[in-house]
Formats: C-alpha cells, sequence, structure tokens
C-alpha cells in the first residue's frame, strides 16, 4: 500500500466529536416549533396509519371524543355526568397522540434543517460547458449531463460532481467537510481527481468531466439521507414493527372479548374505560418513538460527518465482526520517520549518514526528508553537487530510489532484498551484518532501508512507524465490543507482527497486495462474520463493495465512494468505531424502549383492572392503593402519555453504550429498562393519583 | 378426558380389594402429608436422570445417527413400507414439502376413525354401541387427531372396543408420532440440518420410540393390575343389591400410550381416576413419569443436535423450574383445602381429589398434565382449589411447561427466539439464536404463534359467554363460570384435552367451536413452526464472539422465563384476573 | 377498476353492511341507535385488527 497522499487531514482520533459538526447546529427554538406544528398536522389519518401502534391509539381517541360529546351513543343506560371523565380520558389519549408525533417531528427536524443549509450550497449556477467542437458555452448547471465537460475557474462554485481531467487547482471543501483548508486538486491522481459539485475552486483552473446527472449528485444523496425523504426502515426495525403489531392485535383480542367475560360477573365496563385499558397495555412508549429514534440515529451518523448510504448500513455496522484496516494512515501516521544509522561492513554512522543524504537528496516524500534531516543532525554533506546529479526516482519494480552523481557513482536506498539485489547485480558482496540489522530493525516494529554505495553495502536506515495515539485504547474497545481486527501491510512480516502487536490489533497481514484485500474479507465471510473496511483508492472498490460495510475516504476516488456504503467526509478511518457504536446505540436503544415498555404493562393491569371490575372482589390487587377506579385509570393514561416526553430525550440522543462484553450489557440494561420499567410505573401511577386527588380532578 | 356427570363418584365405591396405598400411610400425620411430597420428588428426579438417556436415543434416531443393534432389525422394514407409499425418503425441500404430506396424512388418519365413530358396527362392540351423533364423532376425531383427546362422551358408555382400538388408539399413535416428527424437524432446522422427511420421521417416532416405549409401559402396567382383554363388561350385584356393569377392555396399552403419547383420551371416563387405569400409587407415579418423560426427552435431544447440552440443560431446568413452582402450589393449595370449609374438615375437601393416593398428588398430576398437554386426570380438576386451577390454566396458556409431544419444545425455542430478539437488541446487534439472524420472518412467525392463542380461546370464549347460560351450559354461576368456559377452549387450543368438568359440553356448539379451536390450536402453529425454522435453517451461521448474546447462560435463562411469564399473563392476566383470581380472592375474604 | 380493488372503496362499504349485519344482535338490550353504534364499533374493531394483520404480513409497507 502507498502511503502518498492518503490522508489530506491526518486527524487524530479523538473521543466525541462535537466540534467537528459541519454545519451550525441548527436553533433549538425554530425546532421545536416546527415540531409542535408537524405534530398537530401527523394527526391527519392518512400520516397516522402508518404506524400501527399509535394508529389504534388514534382511533381509540376517535371513539373517546365522540363519546364525550354523547355519551349514551354506545349506552342507552350511560349516565351524562360520565362526560367529564371521558373528556379527561379523551385529552390525555390526544396528548398521548401528539407527543409520539412531536418526537417523530423533532427527530425529523433536525435533519430537515441540515438538509436545508445544504441546499443553499446547491443554489444555481452557471457552467462553462465545453462542446465536442471545442467552443464553450454558458448554461444553467441544471442542464449539465453525466459526460458534459465543463471549465472551472478560481472562484467557480463546482456545478456538479465530477473527474478533474486537465489543470490543477486548490478547492474549497468546507461546504461538505467543514475543514477549511483547501484540497488540491489535479488530474491523474488517484485520490485528487474527484470534485464535488457545491464546493468552491479558490484558484486556477479546471477541466472536468461530469459523473452524475442532476439530481444524483453527493449533495443530493446527502440531502435526501439527512432529510429522511428515501428513509426506508431498516430490517431490525421492520422486524420490531412486526412484534409491536403483534402484542398490540393480542391486547385488541384481549380487551374486546372482556365485556362479555365480564357480563358473567354481572359486571359492564364502559367502552371508555375499555380503550383505556387498551391503550395501556399497547406498546405505546416504543410504538411513538420508534421512528423518532431511527431518524436520530441517521442523524448522529451525519453529525460525525459521517454519510450513509442507508440506515441498513449504519445498523450493519453494529453487528460487526472484523474490521479490515491498513495499516498506514489509519493505524500508523501516514508518514515513518528516519530514526536510527545502523552501519554494517566496518563503516561508520557518519559515513553512513552521508551516503544516505546523498541517496535522499532528491526524495521529497516525508520518509526521505525525514532522512536528511537525521543525516544533517549527524553533519553530513553531500559529497557532489546537487545541481549535477540526477536522482532516480522509487519505483514499484525495483522497490529504491536514489541519486547518480556526475562522476558515475550510485547511491541507492531502499528495500533490504532489493537492495541486495543490487549489489550483487554491480559484483558486490553482502555483508553478513546486513541480515542481523534487517532483523533488528524489523523486531523493532521500524522499516529497514538498505543504503549503498555503488556495490557497497554502507548500512541500514531504521524507518520508525508511529503508532497514532490512542489507537490501542480504541481497539480494545472494539475488542471489548466482540470485533476482531485485521491490519493489512505491505510491510515484512516481522514489522508487521512488531506493529500489530504495540497497535493492538489482533491479526495482521503482511506484503499484502490489493488483491489480499478481497481474499481476507471473503475468507472472513465465509467463517460467517461481518466485515467492515475503510478504504480510499480505486482498487480498493471491489474490496468495498464485498464488505458488508465499506467506509469510503472523502479523499477517494469515485469509485470507492460509489462502491462504499458510507463516505467519510473526513477521511479519518478509525471513525468507522464511532459509526459501529452508533449502529449499536440505535438497536440498544430500540431494545431498550421495548423491554421498557413491556414491563410497564404489569403496573398498568394493577392500576387498571380492579379498577375496571371493582364488584368481583378484585380489590386485593389494587396494590397501589389508588383513590378511586376513576383515578386509578386516569392515573394509568397520564403516566403512560407523559412517559412519551420524558423518553423523548433519550430516544434522540440514544442509550448511552459502553464498550463491554454482551453479558454485562445485557445484565446492565436489563436492570435499568427491564427492572426500571417494572418499578416506575408504579411509582408514577401512584404519583399521579396523589395530584389528581389533590387537585379534585375527579 | 373427564367424565361427565357423576361416574367419578361411583367409582369410588368400586375400590378395588387391590391393597390400597392409603392403608400403607399408617404412620404419623407429619409423615402422611410429608409423603405425597416424596413422592413426588421421586417422580420427578426419575425424569430428570432418565431424560439425557432417553434423549439420546431420540437424537440418535431422529439425526439418522447408527442405531444399535437391538432396533437395527427395523430398518429394511421401514423402507419396504417407505417404498410402499412411494416416497424416496428425501429431505423436504421447504416448509410446505414437509407441511403437505403431514396435512395430507392426518386427514387420511382421520377419515377411518370418523367413519368408525358415525357408524359403530357390531364387530368387537359387546353391548351393542350405535354410532354416534355427527358433530359429537367429529369432535372426538378431531381432538384425538390434534393429540387433545378432549372428550365430550363417556367412553365407556357409548364406544365399543372397535373404536377404542381402531379408532381412539390408532388416533393417539399418529398424533403423537406426528407431534414428534414436527419436533425434531423443528430442531433440524434450528440447528442447520436438512428439514426431514415427514413421513420417515412419523414412521420411525412410532416405530423406535412410541410403539416399543408403549408396549413396555404396557407390560408394566398389565403387572401392576390394569386389564388387557377383549371380554365383554362384568355384571356384578352392589353391595346394596343393584345391579351393575363393569366396562373392561383392553386398557393396559390404551393407557400406556394415553401417557407417553402426551394423548390423556381415557378408556373410560374417570379417567386416570378410575383404578382400571391406575389402580395403585406405583402407577400413579409411573404414570406421571411417563407424560413428562419424552418431552424433556426431546429438549435434552436439542441439545444434543446443537452441540450444545449446556443449553438444553438450562432450557430443562426452566421449564423444569416452572413446573416445580406450579407443583408446589398447587399440591400445597390442595393439601390444605378450602378455607371456608377447613374449619368443619379435619384435612383437605376430598371431592373431586383421587383419595386413594391424597389431595396433593391430584394436585400435582393436575399440572404435570396440563403441563405436558396430556389431559389425563386423576382427579376432577374442577373440584380442586382456585391456585390450581391458576396453575393449570396458566400451563395450558404457555403451552411450554415441557408441553406436547414434540410441539412443546418447538414452542420453547418460540418463546427463546422472542426472548432473544427482545434483549438481544438491547446488546446492540442483530439478535442471534445458534449462530442465525433472527430476523423479520422469523418474528413474523414467532408472532403468529403468540397469536394463535388468544384467537382461539378468547374470542369463541367471549362468544360463548355473550350467547347466554344455553350456549355455554356452565354448572356454577360466578367466577368459577367463566374458568370452565375458558379451560374448554383453552384445552383445546393447546390440544390438551382436560376440562373444567361440569359444563355441558355436548352440543353442537360446543362439539364444533372447540374443534375449530383444537384444529387452529394444532395446524396453524406447525406450519407456523415448519416455516420458522425452514427460514432459519437457510441462514448462514455466523461464529460467536464476545459480543454476541450467549443463549446457554444463567442470565439469558432467567431472562427467557421472565418473557416467557410476562408475555403469557399479559395476555391473559384479565381472564385469569375475572376467573380463578377473583375466585381465590373471594374465598380468602 | 383500480378504484374498486382499493381498500378506501371496500371499508365503508363493509362497514356499513358489517354494521346492519350485526345490529339486530343488540336490539334486545338496546335501542336502535345504540344498537347500530355498538355493531360500527365492532365492526370498526373488526377492521382495525384486519390493518393490524396487514401490518405483521407486509410491514414494509407501512
Amino acid at each position: 500500500m502507498t502511503s502518498s497522499t492518503r490522508v489530506l487531514f491526518p486527524r487524530m482520533p479523538r473521543g466525541p466529536r462535537h466540534d467537528r459538526r459541519y454545519l451550525e447546529r441548527p436553533r433549538q427554538q425554530g425546532l421545536v416549533q416546527r415540531a409542535v406544528t408537524e405534530a398537530f398536522r401527523k394527526l391527519d389519518p392518512r400520516l397516522a396509519v402508518a404506524n400501527p401502534v399509535m394508529f389504534v391509539v388514534w382511533c381509540g381517541t376517535v371513539l373517546c371524543l365522540a363519546l364525550t360529546l354523547d355519551p349514551r351513543l354506545l349506552d342507552a343506560q350511560a349516565g351524562a355526568r360520565e362526560r367529564g371523565f371521558n373528556a379527561l380520558i379523551s385529552l390525555t389519549l390526544l396528548a398521548t397522540l401528539l407527543f409520539a408525533n412531536f418526537a417523530e417531528a423533532l427527530a425529523e427536524g433536525r435533519g430537515k434543517a441540515q438538509a436545508d443549509a445544504l441546499r443553499r450550497t446547491q443554489a444555481r449556477t452557471q457552467a462553462r460547458r465545453q462542446m465536442p467542437d471545442g467552443s464553450i458555452e454558458l448554461v444553467d448547471s441544471s442542464v449539465l449531463r453525466k459526460g458534459d465537460v465543463v471549465l472551472v475557474q478560481g472562484g467557480d462554485v463546482i456545478p456538479a460532481d465530477g473527474e478533474v481531467t486537465a489543470g490543477v487547482a486548490s478547492v474549497d471543501e468546507s461546504a461538505i467537510t467543514g475543514e477549511s483548508a483547501p484540497v488540491l486538486k489535479e488530474a491523474g491522481s488517484d485520490v485528487a481527481g474527484s470534485v464535488t459539485g457545491g464546493t468552491r475552486i479558490l484558484s486556477d483552473q479546471l477541466t472536468l468531466r461530469i459523473s452524475a446527472d442532476p439530481g444524483k449528485g453527493f449533495i443530493d444523496r446527502m440531502i435526501a439521507l439527512v432529510e429522511g425523504a428515501e428513509r426506508s426502515k431498516t430490517p431490525n426495525e421492520i422486524a420490531l414493527t412486526v412484534l409491536l403489531a403483534v402484542l398490540t392485535q393480542v391486547f385488541l383480542i384481549a380487551v374486546v372479548t372482556l365485556p362479555p367475560v365480564a357480563d358473567v360477573l354481572g359486571q359492564a365496563p364502559s367502552v371508555v374505560t375499555l380503550v383505556a385499558l387498551l391503550v395501556a397495555l399497547i406498546p405505546t412508549t416504543i410504538g411513538g418513538l420508534l421512528s423518532a429514534i431511527g431518524i436520530a440515529g441517521m442523524d448522529r451518523v451525519a453529525q460525525f460527518n459521517v454519510i450513509a448510504t442507508s440506515g441498513r448500513a449504519v445498523e450493519a455496522c453494529g453487528d460487526i465482526n472484523t474490521l479490515v484496516l491498513d495499516k498506514t494512515g489509519t493505524i500508523t501516521l501516514g508518514n515513518r520517520l528516519a530514526e536510527e544509522f545502523m552501519p554494517v561492513g566496518g563503516h561508520t554512522t557518519a559515513e553512513l549518514a552521508e551516503v544516505a543524504l546523498a541517496a535522499s537528496c532528491f526524495d521529497q516524500t516525508p520518509e526521505g526528508r525525514s532522512i536528511v534531516r537525521l543525516a544533517e543532525k549527524f553533519g553530513a554533506a553531500l559529497p557532489f553537487t546537487a545541481e549535477q546529479a540526477t536522482g532516480i526516482e522509487f519505483s514499484a519494480r525495483t522497490r529504491m530510489s536514489g541519486t547518480d552523481t556526475p562522476d558515475g557513482i550510485e547511491f541507492r536506498k531502499g528495500a533490504v532484498d532489493a537492495i541486495k539485489g543490487f549489489v550483487r547485480s554491480r559484483t558486490g558482496t553482502v555483508p553478513a551484518e546486513l541480515d542481523a540489522c534487517f532483523e533488528k530493525v524489523s523486531r523493532l516494529g521500524g522499516t529497514p532501508l538498505a543504503v549503498c554505495r555503488g556495490n557497497e553495502v554502507v548500512g541500514v536506515i531504521y524507518l520508525k512507524d508511529i503508532i497514532k495515539p490512542g489507537i490501542r485504547e480504541r481497539f480494545d474497545q472494539l475488542r471489548r465490543m466482540g470485533i476482531r481486527t485485521v491490519m493489512l501491510t505491505g510491510d515484512n512480516p516481522i514489522t508487521a507482527g512488531v506493529i500489530a502487536r504495540e497497535a493492538g490489533v489482533d491479526d495482521f497481514i503482511a506484503e499484502a497486495t490489493p488483491e489480499d484485500k478481497i481474499a481476507v474479507i471473503q475468507q472472513e465471510q465465509k467463517l460467517g462474520k461481518l466485515v467492515a473496511m475503510t478504504g480510499d483508492g480505486s482498487n480498493d472498490a471491489p474490496a468495498l463493495a464485498q464488505a458488508n460495510v465499506g467506509v469510503a475516504m472523502n479523499s477517494g476516488t469515485q469509485a470507492a465512494k460509489e462502491a462504499a456504503n458510507m463516505v467519510d467526509l473526513d477521511s479519518d478511518p478509525t471513525k468507522l468505531i464511532d459509526i459501529v457504536t452508533i449502529g449499536k446505540q440505535l438497536l440498544i436503544t430500540r431494545g431498550a424502549l421495548t423491554t421498557f415498555s413491556i414491563a410497564n404493562d404489569i403496573a398498568k393491569y394493577f392500576a387498571i383492572l380492579p379498577a375496571l371490575f371493582a364488584g368481583v372482589g378484585l380489590e386485593a390487587l389494587n396494590v397501589m392503593r389508588l383513590a378511586s377506579p376513576q383515578s386509578a385509570i386516569l392515573s394509568a393514561m397520564v403516566f403512560n402519555a407523559l412517559i412519551i416526553p420524558a423518553l423523548v430525550p433519550l430516544a434522540l440522543k440514544g442509550v448511552q453504550f459502553r464498550p463491554m462484553s454482551a453479558d454485562q450489557l445485557l445484565r446492565r440494561n436489563l436492570l435499568v429498562y427491564g427492572a426500571g420499567g417494572v418499578v416506575a410505573p408504579f411509582i408514577g401511577i401512584k404519583v399521579i393519583d396523589l395530584a389528581i386527588g389533590a387537585l379534585r380532578l375527579i | 378426558m373427564e367424565p361427565d356427570g357423576d361416574v367419578v363418584y361411583v367409582i369410588w365405591q368400586l375400590r378395588p380389594q387391590r391393597q390400597c396405598a392409603e392403608a400403607e400411610l399408617v404412620g404419623t400425620v407429619s409423615y402422611a402429608r410429608m409423603l405425597p411430597w416424596l413422592l413426588a420428588a421421586v417422580a420427578l428426579a426419575a425424569v430428570v436422570l432418565m431424560a439425557p438417556l432417553l434423549g439420546r436415543h431420540l437424537f440418535e434416531v431422529f439425526d439418522g445417527r447408527p442405531q444399535p443393534a437391538w432396533d437395527r432389525w427395523l430398518n429394511p422394514i421401514e423402507d419396504a413400507l417407505l417404498r410402499w407409499i412411494g416416497d424416496a425418503g428425501r429431505s423436504a425441500e421447504s416448509a410446505a414439502g414437509y407441511l403437505a404430506p403431514l396435512l395430507i396424512s392426518n386427514a387420511l388418519f382421520a377419515l377411518p376413525p370418523l367413519g368408525l365413530l358415525l357408524l359403530q358396527p357390531g364387530w368387537l362392540n359387546p353391548q351393542g354401541f350405535g354410532g354416534l351423533r355427527w358433530d359429537l364423532a367429529l369432535h372426538t376425531t378431531i381432538s384425538f387427531l390434534t393429540n387433545a383427546d378432549q372428550q365430550h362422551l363417556i367412553p365407556e358408555q357409548s364406544l365399543g372396543n372397535l373404536a377404542q382400538l381402531g379408532a381412539m388408539q390408532f388416533l393417539m399413535f399418529v398424533s403423537a408420532g406426528t407431534g414428534l416428527a414436527v419436533g425434531f424437524a423443528v430442531i433440524r432446522g434450528l440447528s442447520g440440518r436438512q428439514i426431514g422427511n415427514f413421513h420417515c420421521d412419523l414412521l420411525r417416532s412410532l416405530t423406535r420410540v412410541l410403539i416399543p416405549g408403549s408396549l413396555l409401559l404396557a407390560l408394566f402396567l398389565l403387572v401392576c393390575g390394569v386389564p388387557m382383554t377383549l371380554a365383554p363388561p362384568l355384571e356384578i350385584s352392589t353391595l346394596d343389591g343393584g345391579r351393575q356393569l363393569l366396562p373392561r377392555g383392553p386398557i393396559a396399552l390404551f393407557e400406556a400410550i394415553k401417557q407417553l403419547g402426551e394423548n390423556g383420551g381415557g378408556f373410560v371416563g374417570a379417567n386416570s381416576a378410575h383404578p382400571y387405569e391406575n389402580p395403585t400409587l406405583l402407577t400413579n407415579l409411573v404414570s406421571t413419569w411417563a407424560m413428562l418423560i419424552i418431552p424433556a426427552a426431546t429438549i435434552d435431544a436439542f441439545g444434543r443436535f446443537v452441540g450444545n447440552r449446556r443449553q438444553s440443560n438450562l432450557l430443562l431446568a426452566l421449564v423444569f423450574g416452572l413446573l416445580l413452582i406450579g407443583a408446589v402450589v398447587a399440591m400445597a393449595a390442595e393439601q390444605a383445602g378450602n378455607p371456608v370449609l377447613s374449619s368443619w374438615l379435619s384435612g383437605p375437601n376430598l371431592q373431586g381429589k383421587e383419595v386413594r393416593f391424597g389431595a396433593p398428588l391430584t394436585g400435582l398430576w393436575s399440572v404435570v398434565t396440563t403441563g405436558t398437554m396430556t389431559g389425563a386426570v386423576n382427579g376432577m380438576i374442577d373440584a380442586t382449589m382456585p391456585p390450581t386451577i391458576l396453575i393449570t390454566l396458566f400451563n395450558l396458556f404457555l403451552q411450554v411447561v415441557f408441553g406436547g409431544q414434540g410441539t412443546g419444545v418447538a414452542y420453547l425455542l418460540v418463546f427463546v427466539l422472542l426472548a432473544v430478539f427482545l434483549t438481544g437488541l438491547m446488546v446492540g446487534r442483530t439478535p442471534e439464536f445458534l449462530g442465525r439472524k433472527v430476523e423479520k420472518a422469523q418474528v413474523v412467525w414467532a408472532s403468529l404463534i403468540l397469536l394463535i392463542h388468544p384467537v382461539f380461546v378468547l374470542i369463541p370464549a367471549a362468544l360463548t359467554l355473550a350467547g347466554g347460560d344455553t350456549l355455554a351450559g356452565i354448572s356454577n354461576p360466578g367466577p368459577h363460570g367463566i374458568s370452565q368456559v375458558v379451560y374448554e377452549y383453552a384445552s383445546a387450543a393447546a390440544n390438551n384435552g382436560s376440562g373444567l368438568e361440569g359444563l355441558g359440553d355436548n352440543t353442537p356448539w360446543w362439539n364444533l367451536t372447540t374443534s375449530l379451536s383444537l384444529l387452529g390450536g394444532r395446524y396453524l402453529p406447525i406450519a407456523a413452526l415448519l416455516a420458522l425454522a425452514d427460514g432459519i435453517r437457510r441462514k448462514p451461521a455466523l461464529e460467536p464472539s464476545p459480543g454476541t448474546l450467549r443463549t446457554d447462560t444463567a442470565l439469558f435463562t432467567g431472562v427467557t422465563a421472565v418473557v416467557l411469564v410476562i408475555l403469557g399473563a399479559l395476555t391473559f392476566f384479565p381472564v385469569l384476573a375475572l376467573g380463578p383470581i377473583a375466585e381465590a380472592l373471594t374465598l380468602v375474604a | 377498476m383500480l378504484r374498486v380493488l382499493n381498500v378506501r372503496f371496500w371499508l365503508p362499504l363493509l362497514l356499513v353492511a358489517g354494521t346492519l349485519l350485526i345490529a339486530p344482535l343488540f336490539r334486545s338490550s338496546q335501542p336502535p341507535l345504540q344498537s347500530h353504534t355498538l355493531a360500527l364499533l365492532l365492526c370498526g374493531t373488526a377492521a382495525l385488527s384486519a390493518y393490524l394483520f396487514a401490518v405483521i404480513a407486509q410491514p414494509e409497507k407501512f
């Protein structure tokens, strides 16, 4: 793997990236206002029907409202004084509906605000389109089609996504990445060759071939995603919807069949109390918050500056078993630095420093420059004038670079094997200590570079790989979540092993080729594992497509971005860990609220049933000692309504996720949401009952 | 299975000369009080000890493992039979491929018995009973076909030996075999194997499990004094000079498959309260054991199929725990007796109890028989205390406290699946069970199974009660009447067959509606179970990681128990509250 | 033609038909208005139940 311009803005892995929001945080007040109006608009039955649990509440509300208007609608014997009670129940039901709508609207509102901000960058622009005959015409950006060629100059907004075909320019991508430093774009480069519509070119001129039709560009996709326009339910959400619908159905049957059974005992519960019982039993808490949880989850992903193609991909992140990572730029800093000179064959360190300097004076890579710096520290000076020498560029075939002086001396540095071959081809001998040095450096986790002057090996440069600070902790977290990390590196096995151990990855593939990447993924998948990987180069595209979750760096090529499920705008490969956390949070939040919702039913039964059938000797079941049957039912309903807004912050932020084993997580969440769900309503309903008594509502 | 009318009380007058267990219980009062508990412990311990042995045998039979020498000789016979019906013995490709032969064969099994009951020829019919009314014949056939054996008739007063053997006993064997086949098809699916071949499974469950097991048990019962004869009823003079017909027949084998196959339909109306079906304390205990052993062994075999005995042992512990709780509550309630009467009586109220063995053992039997979906009784469940009725109803609602033959373990696994789904989300992964993901399709099928009970119990019960006394035929007004009606449908839908008798249930309304509940409670879950298992089988197996929720831990087993009880309780709490709970509270008050 | 297949076309029809069909059952205990509203309530509940079954069968569509 090359280490060239992989990471344009290397970032240290940090904790929460609150400081990374690329858009200003939408103003809270406007959001709430909009959500309130939306909450009322969502009472429309055509919208309400989308949520089975809340639609049942909706039907119950309509029924109760009708019975408030005329309490004798269903039972001629009913007294008119029941109207007050019916009205109170109707109000709590309406509040339940509005609270649930509000939660959803609030979650959607955040996304909509972000989408609006993005849309502003999409203002129509004029583009200079190059016709096949070479002439230029000014057209509106909306008419550009895939394959068109346009010219852009300093100050222009780039009209659409495209590939650079000619020119070099710096581009301000802050509109999508929030990163103010300009990015260099040039033709023919793997990673810097694509531009995104809506970004601004700062200087110079580029020729672009448009790669996306209008409405299908990167920003359009982003808008659709954060807005939730294309939000389709994720697999787990669908499965949960089924379960909630079944529970609702079960309780519907249980409640509807109750009147004839109670009639045997001479009890006739009123329809309003039966509706109250039904609504109390069906899982309204999770039903009301389910879609808000999903939308908020996508929103959180967006706040991490990651664009996911679907909620499905985010959810899949929570299921990942194996994470395949490149070493360079992910685990180690992109740049290796020269750390030490190790002379061999009787040469001195000073001599080695001079030869190393000579071999590196044309090398502009960070490694090369660090060698020069180290050599200068040893007081080395060039033994020739640089102007007269010629630099030999690194190539993947020779695996070395160097300098030829005018008097015919060849200075070379490169992989130890390559230098050995070079020296032998010049009839030189390889000193025995070279292998020892090679091994010594490798064991230190560094990369050994052999240096030679003509046919004479002078020594080895120890290039030190710097492991990103904090990466080990992140891998520890992953391990606790049950995720195995596999490192891919072009290094020799010894170096790779040392780095792997230091960084704390579970496995590594040394001397890896791009083909190895896809092989590793396939192999893991064959074992029934879900694999995530990060990548950016064109040759990563097949592997990104093969992986269950592929995260492309925004600095990567268009091909990579298309093949991936997610695009990281910050080009920070370790961010996958954050997305995994969000995916898990999503599932945990849903599970926790479902458990909470079902556990609540126990208390509600104890509140409502004795109240419903006061005359059959069920008084002993009134363990909460609620004041009166009517107050008991009303308290349960009020609790049922109030618990939704009380849990909205949890639904939007997600249940806190701590990396620990599944058993520990289960134990903890069961205690909080299971046991809590059993106990909380007992307390809540009792308190509300006392309050109702104090207010003399009934 | 419980008698209509007063048969039970008649039978008390007929205590056999054989030494009565009670006669040996002369001792201190505390010893007499302790004895039923001790005997219960012995019977349950025998289940625990022998489940792994039979479990291994079941595993070998249904996983196509090499058989031990003693039943290898069956292979050519089975192969010939399969060839004869034109089945190549290949595994079904899909759930439908397994379900279709099941439905067809069950329909074919039902036709001859139905004809036999409608017509009742004179052959082997010493008392010359005529054909049954069409609705009663239909209900009886369906209830035996569905392994429920709900009886709205008094067998010894309406069925000849030909009908008993050709219709009832035949259906007992094939219905138990069908249940076992389904159970193992589901287990195969969940363990990632091919779903299997129904004909092959049915045949093997008969030849390798039910027939040999029943023969052994029948031999034991025979030795203990259970009749096995085709002779006509014995005519005897009673002490007060009356004449009485004492029915007898080929009871030993009938009794064996009745208990072992979790059928529960008695040869006589009094069922195991009759000394011919259950003559001694020893047969009482062995019969209790026989109801439990195959379902317990099936759970054990499940562990062998998935290669995780720890998993199956924990599940076994789970259902065993639920059974124990139920048994303790019921036995204690029966031992204590009715609080209203206790000031007059120096012991538990005995009406409707199996007095030879003591009231607590009636409690134990009632819990076991409802838990295992056998439905045989050794006393009147109707006469037990409200806590016992609560436990028996709860057992019928849950259907997993060992549960039906084969289907019990399948239901249990469905609840585990639901527990995995509910709590699995809380560990932040798509829930997995045995390395396979639980997704929409699985939740849909599992949920349908959850729905079947409310649909086939609560709706007909509400309709019946709404129809008034003439429709319901309740003998006791108030909460107990509610219990009677709900119990009858719960027993039908759960394919149990017992009843809170006293209900005038031999009417077209009862016969037809319970038939519907019997069929709905049998074949719809079977279809859903097979679809569920087949869907899981097709999923790739995932390797467990530290992030995967392990299902073979004590924690998760506890979670499953809570999910089970809550899901079962939440659905039926209102009717339980209006039925047994209201009754119990009224008694205490 | 499509209109005929649409649930919005069938639902009111079924509700009315069901109401008229079931209403006589309540005639004994309630005056006409109440017996019809009770019947409507029952039919509406059945429709709600059918809707829930539809959700269970095809949750993606909701």
